[in-house]
């Protein structure tokens, strides 16, 4: 049930009751009242009529008595008629016998008498019969159209009452209501009525303060959670910080092993290698004549002890750095020597080219440590080719912002080398498989290699390298088209 | 000095003279006109009221109804020569007037005929069942209506009948209509004028012999000329529809011109016996 309904319904029946009340009591009361007062008034008037006859009666004008009672019956239209009885009761007037009397029975229609008197003689006795009804309808009429009038004018004010209640109460109550339902969804800005004096008014206050404190709590709410989501990424930035570290660390330490059993092991094994190296190559040159077996085992004995050979180069290489020995050279030099260093297995068709131009720059580097890092570029490039390709060498000076062609990876920042100095850039590029994006970010992890033979220490040597000869490596590389590894060298100093 | 009193001398023997030359008019502002009551004076208002007002824009002579509620009030200012013109019983034109009698102008061209009547349903046949009853008559000296009906009463039949003076003739028949008198006098002109419910009610049971009717009569004091332009305007009214409607209602309905000689012959009937002075 509305407001307006739980407001206006006693009102319309108190109205109802009122109407009824009106109906069945006011009226009736106020025609009794009006029957009564209408009587004495003709009466009043029938006495006046009565005085006025005495002249007349007494000089027996019954003309002039004709005259006045056909006059009166003209004049009063509500009087049905009158009759006029001598002191013999014969009646004097109206002229025939028939007439009003037998109207009485009407309703509305009643009978007043008089007595036509002079001293104490009774002259002659009028009955006068009147219709009230005219009258007594007028009053009815009169109280109708003046109850429908109150009535129309309490529905109006209810109606109107209705509209103001609407207005002031049911509307703003609206609003709050919608607004309520705004806050709870986290919508503060909602409009609200705008508050007056009343008691509705003090409810729009007191919503727009709650709403202000939940919109200043929830605020609150929101910077503290903000803040702890921060300090959770912090911590947990700082946990994988304190991860990683620990990771390095451990691999640091596991490196650190690793070097120190390499190292040892690496130069434990070089000497009975490089005996068995020697002893080969003299049962090759004392058994020159020996069968094709005997000559192929021996090759590969010699095979196995050279790979063995170069992993204990590697194992040594890694466990201990030696310090660059710098020399003043060009980067076409460090191209020419490395590529005679390396031999192209037979099986293999690769297309060696190299883009040297000679006016560049010269390097201040370890050569060999340089031609080591790009004999394994080259020997990477090749085994990447097993079933041929193209092998491109090229140099070029490079700024020491820029990040190569833009699409390579650098390995590792030199953080001593200032930015505005320049470098050339060796970059050997293979037409090979080329390398996943997982397995790129993993190349320069120690003990990682996609090769059968490897044990992945030669990109981290090379790294190793680069940065004590004040470089860094980039790689790039698209799957299914090609690999390119680069040194980025810094140029000599007085070279610029 | 002398010139100035000469002057003023002069001047005010002027006014005097002039004042005092100049004809007197009578009256100077209106004429009264008497009405003898034989209806209510509602009635009578009625009917002679515009009557006045054509003969007003007739003759340009002002009139004033001077009503009188009573016949005897009638006559007592009729012999006084209250009124200056009148409307009259016939026999009052042969009652000497101090102030001189009065001279009949016009009347309707039908004689004056007084009538007895009775309810219709009246066993009576004949005047001379009236014996010892009740007679209602207008008033004593109604003409035709009483005079005459007492003396042929008396002459004629040999009967007594006892008087009910009602004043008017329309109470005479309602007397006899609501059986308060057996019998009632009256003229045929106002029996005519009755509302049909009476006139049917009511038998005539007796005609008396027939009078000059009522005249319009002035008084000697009022000027001749003004007297003619009254009887020309009277009988000239009756020249034109509106007018003939004006003088029925009287009734008049065709008048003419009248003179004493008219009146005199009533003085045969002797009637002076049943004059009653009030």
């Amino acid at each position: 049930m509305s407001l307006r309904v739980k407001v206006f319904l006693p009102l319309l029946l108190a109205i109802v009751l009122l109407a009824a009340y009106i109906y069945a009591l006011w009226i009736p009361r106020v025609l009794a009242d009006a029957e009564s007062a209408y009587r004495n008034s003709v009466g009043r008037h029938l006495e006046s009529v009565a005085e006025g006859l005495v002249p007349l009666m007494l000089g027996k004008q019954l003309d002039a008595v004709y005259g006045n009672l056909d006059a009166l019956l003209e004049k009063n239209a509500d009087w049905v008629g009158v009759r006029l009885f001598d002191q013999k009761k014969r009646l004097l007037y109206p002229l025939g016998a028939s007439g009003p009397a037998n109207r009485e029975d009407r309703p509305g229609v009643r009978t007043v008498t008089q007595e036509v008197r002079y001293l104490d003689e009774k002259l002659a006795a009028m009955e006068l019969t009147v219709d009230f009804t005219p009258r007594l309808n007028e009053i009815r009429e009169r109280s109708k159209a003046l109850v429908y009038t109150l009535l129309a004018v309490l529905l109006l004010i209810l109606f109107a009452n209705g509209l103001i209640l609407d207005f002031m109460v049911s509307k703003p109550i609206r609003l709050l209501a919608d607004a309520s339902q705004r806050l709870a969804t986290g919508d503060f800005d909602m409009s609200l009525p705008k508050p007056g004096g009343d008691e509705v008014g003090i409810l729009v206050k007191s919503f727009a303060g709650m709403r202000d404190a939940v919109r200043s709590h929830t605020q609150r709410l929101s910077e503290a959670n903000e803040q702890l989501v921060r300090e959770i990424a912090d911590r947990k930035q700082a946990e994988e910080a304190l991860r990683r570290a620990q990771e390095d660390l451990i691999r640091q330490e596991k490196l650190s092993i690793l070097g120190q059993m390499s190292g040892s092991v690496g130069h434990e094994l070089r000497n009975p290698l490089g005996v068995m190296s020697n002893a080969v190559y003299f049962l090759k040159a004392v058994h020159a004549d020996a069968d094709e077996t005997t000559k192929e085992y021996l090759g590969i004995i010699g095979t196995e002890i050279a790979n063995s050979q170069r992993i204990i180069t590697d194992l040594l290489d890694f466990a201990r750095t030696s310090p660059p020995r710098r020399v003043t050279v060009t980067a076409g030099e460090l191209v020419r020597q490395s590529l005679k260093r390396c031999s192209i297995p037979e099986n293999v068709t690769v297309e060696v080219a190299a883009e040297v131009p000679e006016e560049l720059s010269m390097l201040n580097v370890d050569p060999l440590q340089m031609g080591q890092v790009l004999t394994n570029f080259i020997s990477n490039g090749m085994q990447a080719m097993p079933n041929g390709g193209s092998l491109h060498l090229a140099t070029r000076l490079v700024s020491g912002n820029e990040p190569g062609n833009g699409k390579r990876e650098a390995e590792s920042g030199v953080v001593s080398v200032p930015e505005r100095k320049g470098f050339i850039e060796i970059s050997v590029t293979d037409t090979g498989e080329g390398i996943s994006p997982e397995n790129r970010k993993k190349l320069f992890q120690p003990l990682f290699s996609t090769k059968p033979k490897g044990i992945g220490l030669g990109l981290v040597v090379c790294k190793n390298l680069a940065e004590a000869n004040g470089g860094r490596i980039e790689v790039e590389s698209e799957p299914g088209k090609g690999t390119t590894f680069a040194v980025l060298l810094p140029v000599e100093d007085g070279a610029r | 000095m002398k010139k100035w009193s000469c002057a003023v001398l002069y001047f005010g023997i002027s006014v005097v003279l002039l004042a005092g030359g100049a004809p007197t008019a009578y009256p100077a502002e209106s004429y009264t006109f008497g009405v003898v009551p034989q209806y209510d004076q509602r009635q009578l208002y009625a009917i002679w009221q515009p009557i006045l007002g054509e003969l007003q824009r007739r003759t340009g002579i002002s009139f004033k109804l001077a009503g009188m509620p009573t016949i005897p009030a009638f006559e007592k200012e009729l012999l006084k020569g209250g009124y200056d013109f009148a409307y009259m019983n016939p026999y009052h034109l042969l009652k000497p007037v101090k102030s001189g009698s009065y001279i009949p102008l016009v009347r309707d061209g039908v004689n004056l005929r007084g009538i007895l009547v009775v309810r219709k349903e009246s066993a009576i046949k004949s005047p001379s069942e009236l014996d010892g009853k009740t007679v209602a008559f207008p008033s004593p000296n109604a003409l035709g209506a009483s005079m005459m009906m007492r003396a042929d009463f008396a002459r004629e039949f040999k009967v007594t009948v006892t008087p009910l003076y009602v004043k008017t003739h329309d109470s005479v028949y309602l007397h006899v209509v609501k059986g308060l008198a057996d019998a009632g006098g009256g003229v045929e002109k106002t029996l005519e004028e009755q509302e049909k419910p009476i006139r049917d009610a009511l038998r005539v049971l007796y005609v008396s012999r027939d009078l000059p009717p009522h005249p319009v009569a002035v008084h000697p004091k009022v000027s001749r000329s003004d007297a003619e332009k009254v009887r020309r305007a009277f009988l000239e009214m009756a020249d034109d529809k509106a007018g003939q409607g004006l003088l029925a209602r009287i009734p008049m309905k065709k008048p003419v011109s009248t003179s004493m000689n008219d009146y005199l012959r009533i003085k045969k009937f002797d009637l002076e016996a049943f004059w009653v002075e009030e």
